[in-house]
């Protein structure tokens, strides 16, 4: 498997699991108004998994790829990048559209910020999807 | 428009030219040996100076390297 298709996976992994969290935490108890220093904290300690997962597993993904690892990325990398990016944006512009133009109608608070967080989750996921089946099964632009 | 799937002699060039890995001619010309690989398979064409820089380290022309698959 390509370093990158690892690190990507670990992406996803890492963005997954701390989200997850995230709305776990989140929703286990009523969700007041803002400012809610209670999910502002659960946030940023799910921020920090996220960190910690990806540089922990970064190291152990370098450790063992070896040079590669230290490998600029070449032409096919950036042109999967690229591919991921653009699936990704569509996603996430549509997120935002249904987020800032239509929930600020029916919703408040916090919904319209979990509305926003999800659309930015959903994104990353496309993001990372499309650069792991590019990888497996081959893209030709 | 010309379509159809692009064939490539990459891993026959390779091992006429005494079996060079895919390491050594993705160092050659600028690209990892994953790319070499997708390449071969068919999972990935190269741009045009990737194509142009293959063929020269192999001392042919392009079309000898990469055609369409009939």
């Amino acid at each position: 498997m390509p370093y990158r298709e690892k690190t990507t996976w670990l992406t996803l992994g890492a963005i997954i699991v701390s989200f997850t969290a995230y709305f776990a935490v989140a929703y286990s108890g009523s969700i007041e108004g803002l400012p809610n220093f209670r999910l502002m904290i659960v946030y940023a300690a799910a921020m920090a998994l996220q960190l910690v997962i990806l540089g922990v597993g970064t190291l152990m993904i370098r450790r063992h790829s070896g040079v590669e690892a230290r490998a600029k990325p070449d032409e096919r990398d950036r042109a999967i990048a690229r591919l991921g990016c653009a699936r990704a944006y569509y996603v996430m512009m549509a997120g935002l559209v249904f987020t800032g133009v239509y929930l600020p109608f029916t919703n408040l608070g916090w919904e319209i910020v979990h509305a926003a967080l999800l659309s930015y989750i959903l994104s990353e996921i496309v993001r990372c999807a499309v650069i792991i089946r590019a990888y497996q099964r081959g893209w030709n632009g | 428009m010309v379509e159809g799937p692009i064939d490539n002699q990459v891993r026959q060039l390779r091992f006429l030219n005494g079996e060079m890995t895919q390491a050594d001619l993705g160092d050659r010309i600028g690209v990892t040996r994953q790319t070499i690989a997708a390449i071969e398979a068919g999972k990935y064409s190269p741009s045009l100076e990737a194509a142009f820089r293959i063929a020269r380290v192999f001392g042919k022309p392009l079309e000898a390297v990469f055609q369409w698959k009939e």
